[in-house]
């Protein structure tokens, strides 16, 4: 990168027993990069790989989780990061670790929680971001030559949600600040002519710009959907009272699904505390979570019901391999393959059970499809394609008499504008769906057949800079 | 082989580079070789017959071969004397978890009257030495007993032909179907935590040994775990194949029983791979 035409990328270090390398930071003199393991055995390893001869240090292991942030300090001799202080809590503090692996430094040990910023030019502070006054806050703690540190000082109050960067040497501070998040509509259609009955007006007022994922119960009284502001809750909505009740699923990572035909559970792909990803069954009336095909040997998503709620279908996808989807017997664990693809984009099946839709790639082409197979037995057929530069978007939706399927389409592969379109699932043209909206997604038809529940994707974020942090900590003195 | 080198310590492959050892006690070249001549000396015990290291033989991955340790006078202890491998990133020990640091640990069986059955003040006494320093070379000798760069860890480091076929299938079980990552984790295979296995329940309805409460027991680590038996903190299991037979069966069943543990189903050819994969985890042993 010094100006002097392309570079090609060469691999530092690669290891089929890795799941995902994350480099963090350079250090100062160029000689290694800060880097997270994720292993297969769910362990997260701190560690430096040599950009020189390409070697790998591993300095500490850790929980899945691993740190948000990573930064050496100024003269490099020290490593900084934040850490869960076990599988049970959701906080983190910050340590400091030497990089010859002589010493680390609990710097930031708080019950409030306490994400790793960076450094001051200088390296004789620690830059954190805590919400220990209530609200996030820009703090920063002495770490002077190395020696126990000293108590943190507040620099800047109230700084948002903010994601750690880095520091230039200049010593500012640059960050990513949230500045929206998804917000929740409701609508209706005509699903018989693609006409919008009602505008799209906000579903809900509850933490604004935090909710999204949202579905139905089958009698169409509540809509279940996922708030995430302090942390992640389930929230269930009464569409008839307003009222929402919270439930807070012990997992560590969670995907609103859909609900089941009982209304009593929902299905969601998620990570429990030791990190095992999986399909999960949540509770509805509890929160409790039980699994349903846990810590697989390959990412699974996306699961589904059967109409009958004794079988779901879900789909997992492993590195090099084609993506499959199988069926599985709750009760029995038994799983029969339903459908193997390369380049699947997304799939679907119908609420009476008996199609599923796909979308697929076909790169050669240069073109998307959308190809329908009765799940009863028979040949898949081709129901649309697109050519570039029209691309399909990762969405597929069903009306709820299994007539119609409501696709998303795009004039760039990873842009933000869609469409919303529809069609018969036993063919025919497509139809076009002008909800106003031009980014939304997680579109679900109420079983009545007309009102529809989406979000918006406004989850932007901001690069900003805050500069002379250290004449703000000197004024602090 | 890769080692990488830390203060007084050569670290074998698939061991952290960083060790956790108190600021007020560094490890050092010498008080490692102390420590050394201390954990094999029997004058720590009251009749100057049991060392450290009758208990913790090397030559058994610092474990002794018996079901449970036998002391000075032949007296019989609680529990299984456990191996001390990799125990410098320890976070609790004894198999209750009792103690913080080995500092305190190293000290413990010196004074129990089942084991060496000595003061401390009488046993540092003897080797002429102030109790902190007795103390803080055994602990610095423990964390130089450090087992690495087994079969297993070359595999994961990129040697792909240093696992057999049959234990590659094991490894997958280990962290699948076995779910034996679920407490076996990281680069030591244990997550230091305390869980009820059902080992110590009896029949007709109470636990043997209460552990630290409710029939839980610290996860040991299964580096060396070929070399340790018998198994578990009574040595109540005799063979690897017993281990995995009980707890393919779900261990044994009492209100306690960590929800972990339930059966599993592994014929027989897979707890074949799983054992054969528990064997890739000896290694090279540094003491």
């Amino acid at each position: 990168m010094n100006g002097g035409g392309p570079v090609l990328p060469r691999v530092l270090y690669e290891n089929e027993d890795i799941r995902t390398v994350r480099p963090s930071d350079w250090s100062p003199d160029g000689k290694w990069i800060a880097v997270q393991l994720l292993r297969t055995d769910r362990t997260t390893q701190i560690g430096l790989v040599s950009p020189g001869d390409r070697s790998l240090c591993v300095l500490k292991s850790v929980d899945w989780r691993g740190a948000s942030a990573m930064f050496f300090s100024p003269d490099g001799r020290y490593l900084a990061f934040d850490l869960s202080p076990d599988q049970d809590s959701g906080q983190r503090d910050v340590f400091v670790l030497a990089i010859d692996g002589s010493r680390e430094i609990p710097t930031v040990v708080h019950p409030a929680n306490d994400l790793l910023m960076g450094w001051t030019a200088d390296g004789k502070h620690l830059l954190f971001n805590s919400d220990r006054a209530g609200s996030p806050g820009l703090w920063a703690v002495p770490f002077p030559n190395g020696k126990p540190p000293g108590p943190p000082a507040l620099v800047k109050p109230d700084i948002g949600v903010v994601w750690a960067m880095s520091t230039a040497r200049s010593g500012a501070l640059y960050f990513a600040l949230k500045t929206s998040g998804p917000d929740l509509y409701t609508a209706s259609i005509d699903f018989d002519s693609g006409t919008v009955l009602t505008r799209p007006v906000p579903a809900v007022h509850e933490f604004v710009g935090s909710n999204s994922q949202a579905s139905w119960s089958p009698d169409g009284r509540e809509l279940s959907y996922k708030s995430v502001h302090r942390d992640q809750v389930l929230a269930i909505r009464s569409v008839d009272t307003g009222k929402t009740r919270y439930l807070r699923p012990d997992l560590t990572y969670w995907y609103a699904g859909g609900v089941g035909p009982d209304g009593r559970s929902s299905v969601t792909q998620g990570t429990d505390r030791k990190g095992r990803q999986g399909i999960y069954r949540i509770d509805l009336q509890t929160g409790a979570v039980e699994a349903i095909a846990a810590n697989p040997p390959h990412i699974s998503y996306k699961p589904q019901w059967s109409p009958d709620g004794k079988r779901i279908f879900y789909g997992f996808a492993s590195r090099g391999n084609p993506h499959v989807i199988v069926e599985r017997d709750i009760a029995s664990g038994r799983e029969r393959e339903i459908l193997r693809r390369d380049r699947l984009l997304w799939w679907s099946t119908s609420p009476n059970g008996q199609y599923l839709v796909w979308l697929t790639r076909d790169q050669s082409a240069k073109a998307s499809t959308l190809a329908i197979l009765p799940l009863a037995g028979g040949e898949p057929q081709e129901l649309l394609r697109l050519k570039d530069p029209e691309y399909f978007r990762t969405f597929l939706e069903w009306t709820p008499d299994s007539r119609s399927v409501l696709y998303q389409t795009m004039s760039s592969p990873a842009g933000r504008e869609s469409e919303l379109w529809f069609v018969r699932a036993a063919g025919g043209p497509p139809r076009k769906i002008d909800l106003g909206f031009a980014d939304l997604r997680e579109l679900k038809v109420h079983p009545d057949g007309q009102q529809v529940v989406f979000n918006t994707t406004t989850d932007t974020k901001e690069v900003w800079v805050t500069e002379n942090v250290l004449p703000m900590l000197n004024a602090k003195k | 082989m890769v080692f990488l080198l830390v203060a007084a310590l050569m670290i074998p492959l698939g061991l952290d580079l960083y060790m956790p050892v108190p600021e007020e006690n560094p490890l050092t070249v010498e008080k490692i070789a102390l420590g050394r001549r201390l954990f094999f000396d029997r004058r720590l015990s009251r009749d100057r017959s049991t060392a450290c290291a009758s208990c913790h033989n090397p030559g058994r991955a610092f474990s002794d071969g018996r079901a449970i340790a036998v002391g000075v006078f032949g007296r019989k202890g609680r529990r299984n004397a456990p191996a001390l491998i990799n125990r410098g990133w320890g976070r609790s020990f004894f198999w209750d978890g009792r103690v913080p640091t080995l500092e305190e640990q190293v000290l413990k069986p010196i004074e129990d009257p089942n084991e060496m059955d000595l003061p401390v003040a009488d046993a540092a006494s003897r080797v002429g030495l102030p109790v902190e320093d007795l103390s803080r070379a055994l602990a610095s000798y423990v964390r130089s007993i450090m087992s690495g760069n087994s079969p297993y860890d070359r595999f994961v480091n990129g040697e792909r032909t240093a696992l057999s076929a049959e234990q590659q299938v094991g490894l997958q079980i280990f962290r699948g179907k076995g779910n034996c990552t679920a407490c076996h984790v990281g680069p030591n295979f244990t997550d230091e935590r305390l869980h009820n296995t059902g080992v110590a329940w009896q029949v007709p309805g109470d636990f043997a040994d209460q552990g630290a409460g409710n029939g839980t027991f610290k996860t040991p680590t299964l580096r060396e775990v070929a070399r340790t038996a018998p198994y578990m903190h009574d040595g109540s299991l005799a063979t690897l194949h017993d281990v995995v037979d009980f707890y393919d069966r779900g261990g044994n069943r009492n209100p306690f029983l960590d929800p972990e543990l339930r059966p599993i189903g592994l014929t027989a050819q897979e707890k074949q791979a799983l054992q054969s994969f528990l064997r890739s985890l000896s290694g090279t042993t540094l003491k």
